[in-house]
């Protein structure tokens, strides 16, 4: 294993690199704080002894989100056989604030505000383009790492991105002083 | 002859890198005697660079960090990284 890529002794900087991307994406699953941490820390538990079968070129990040979506799905399938009540953190705790980058400035209160509209837009949106937007937007995966992450067609991706985008853009023009131009708004 | 409706996905698939070849030659070329599809560019640009602000939407705890330090034996990383942009 000799790319920088995969010079991953389980011991090396590159393994917590991805923590912040990981976390993310779990409470973009989970929306829920204490189980977003689980699944990360799963994901770590899993992934560290397995690190060094990984081929030199492979996708380090794409691989930990396929271990992490996993083990949620798995989670889910249980749940569903062994069904009780699952709490979702509406507000988050302080835990999951974005770090203040100075209160008192008036770009850093819009800037606060605007992430605050952003996260609750994206929120309110079903899972699955919850899911989609962060990978492509947030994480900037191309639409062939997404698909092989959610084992679908590029195609599936596509319009599944585009039903997001347009779903996201009517919640935020309404949010948002501003407005975001609808989709299709000047069309011929 | 191809119409803006046909551009439309044209656009999403450049502003995501995925459109190559001459159909981004295409698509300049339209976009140049098209000031609907300029809008329309505009407005995609508008929705990513707003959704790329609020980067990142959570902050891993500091609990989790330690966790997972425990786990891999790393050092914690610079939390600058993670900020969002100021």
């Amino acid at each position: 294993m000799s790319s920088e890529q995969n010079d991953l002794d389980p011991a090396g900087g590159a393994s917590v690199e991805y923590l912040g991307a990981l976390y993310n994406y779990a409470m973009i699953l989970t929306r829920n704080q204490a189980e977003a941490e689980d699944l990360v820390q799963e994901t770590y538990l899993r992934a560290i002894p397995a690190m060094h079968r990984l081929r030199a070129d492979s996708n380090i990040k794409s691989w930990l989100f396929r271990i992490l979506r996993n083990i949620w799905l798995n989670q889910l399938r249980k749940l569903r056989t062994d069904p009780h009540i699952v709490h979702i953190d509406e507000e988050g705790s302080a835990a999951d604030e974005p770090i203040d980058p100075g209160k008192h400035s008036y770009d850093a209160y819009v800037s606060k505000l605007e992430v605050k509209q952003v996260r609750a837009a994206i929120e309110q949106l079903p899972i699955e383009f919850r899911e989609i937007i962060l990978l492509r937007e947030f994480e900037e995966l191309s639409y062939q790492e997404i698909a092989a992450l959610l084992d679908c067609p590029a195609g599936t991706v596509m319009s599944r991105l585009a039903r997001a985008r347009s779903k996201l853009r009517v919640i935020l023009s309404s949010a948002i002083a501003g407005p975001v131009p609808s989709q299709g708004q000047g069309a011929k | 002859m191809k119409d803006c409706g046909d551009y439309r996905g044209a656009i999403r698939l450049y502003l995501d890198n995925e459109l190559h070849g001459p159909r981004i030659t295409a698509l300049l070329a339209h976009l140049e005697q098209c000031p609907a599809c300029r809008q329309e560019l505009e407005a995609e640009e508008e929705l990513s660079c707003l959704l790329k602000r609020a980067k990142p939407l959570y902050s891993a705890p500091d609990s989790l960090r330690k966790r997972i330090q425990q786990i891999t034996g790393d050092a914690v990383p610079d939390l600058s990284a993670n900020m969002p942009p100021k």
